[in-house]
């Protein structure tokens, strides 16, 4: 499982407990992997939105832009099934490696 | 912000550009996040897809080599494309046809997947409004040829008096050949600019692009067919082309209205 894999892992997981937006999601994801380039994180998103695992909807505001929110689409709620499944699995393999 | 705006409507379809943006307004608030993005032509080169970017260079390229050819030909740099596309008595010269691609091109793209702003920008009147005397001016200029053409040379000749002496030719030819050559290149600059306007902002300046496109290619036109009419029997000849310019500006002024639409 490549790094790349587990920020799409945590970026799903994020977008499973709720509809949120983009900047939301990317603070989150910048306190998490400090060291990753945001603008590699970002990119993620937004293939994740082109390959129909999430959607953009325009959420109600009572004043200012109206901001756009992403959700889990059916095929992302499948993606983040695979990608859980992995991750588990690599636990595993380094648990049973002593790694803890 | 701006800038990004900018590379983003660019490069990216109408719908993917919309959604980036939404995100960089909220991400704009954040110093930090917003510089750990990086220079914004990186950002947005980093989100391009390069499939639908490339179709949309091999289309843009398409519609600008449709407008500048034939834009140029009558300059001294684009004589050789001149003689090519226009100059050689026939009768619907290639230079004419040179331009409907560009036009059905145009108002397909960006009809389909262009972006449509609240209130039409302010300088797309204006140009249609410069593009529509143009025209009108060389269907003046074939309908009074067609009337009586050596009443009209005469006219013509006597205007010299008025613009400036000249012994050997009427200044006013030679200035209304000047006019329908370098007017030519400059339409196909706007036509340029509009097809850029067209991608970044309102799809509605593909109208400026069409009409610009009918308004050269009607003064091609006649100025291919006045270099070499003859005297005897230029009216039924002007005639003619006022019927063929009448057409081409009625097709473009409903493709513009489409456009704009």
């Amino acid at each position: 499982m490549l790094k790349k894999d587990l920020i799409e892992l945590c970026l799903l997981h994020l977008l499973a407990q709720g509809d949120q937006y983009g900047y939301d999601l990317l603070r989150r994801l910048h306190a998490a992997f400090p060291d990753t380039q945001e603008s590699a994180v970002y990119a993620l998103l937004r293939s994740l939105c082109r390959e129909g695992c999430s959607e953009q909807y325009k959420g109600e505001t009572s004043d200012g832009p109206a901001r756009k929110y992403y959700r889990l689409t059916g095929h992302g709620t499948a993606r983040y099934g695979e990608l859980l499944k992995q991750w588990r699995a690599l636990l595993a393999a380094l648990s049973e490696l002593g790694i803890q | 912000m701006a800038r990004l705006e900018r590379w983003a409507r660019w490069m990216l379809p109408h719908q993917e550009a919309e959604d980036i943006l939404a995100d960089y307004r909220d991400i704009a608030g954040d110093p930090e996040l917003l510089q750990g993005l990086g220079r914004p032509r990186d950002v947005i080169k980093s989100l391009t897809q390069k499939k639908p970017y490339r179709t949309w260079l091999v289309v843009f390229a398409l519609m600008a080599a449709c407008i500048l050819i034939p834009g140029i030909s009558p300059t001294t740099i684009g004589y050789p494309i001149w003689l090519h596309l226009f100059d050689g008595g026939r009768d619907w010269p290639y230079g004419a046809y040179f331009t409907i691609p560009g036009a059905v091109l145009a108002l397909v793209w960006f009809r389909w997947r262009g972006r449509k702003e609240q209130r039409l920008p302010k300088a797309v009147p204006i140009l249609l409004a410069v593009f529509l005397i143009c025209i009108g001016a060389v269907l003046l200029f074939c309908w009074a040829c067609s009337r009586d053409f050596e009443a009209f040379l005469e006219a013509w000749g006597r205007m010299k008096v008025w613009i400036g002496p000249n012994e050997d030719a009427p200044r006013s030819f030679h200035l209304s050949r000047l006019a329908m050559c370098y007017g030519s290149p400059i339409i196909a600059l706007l036509g340029m600019y509009s097809l850029v306007k067209a991608r970044s902002g309102d799809r509605r300046w593909a109208a400026v692009y069409v009409l610009g496109l009918t308004a050269m290619v009607t003064a091609l036109l006649v100025l291919d067919w006045s270099g070499r009419i003859i005297i005897d029997g230029a009216e039924e000849a002007f005639r003619q082309l006022l019927v063929r310019c009448s057409v081409i500006a009625a097709v473009g002024i409903v493709g513009t209205g489409v456009a704009l639409c």
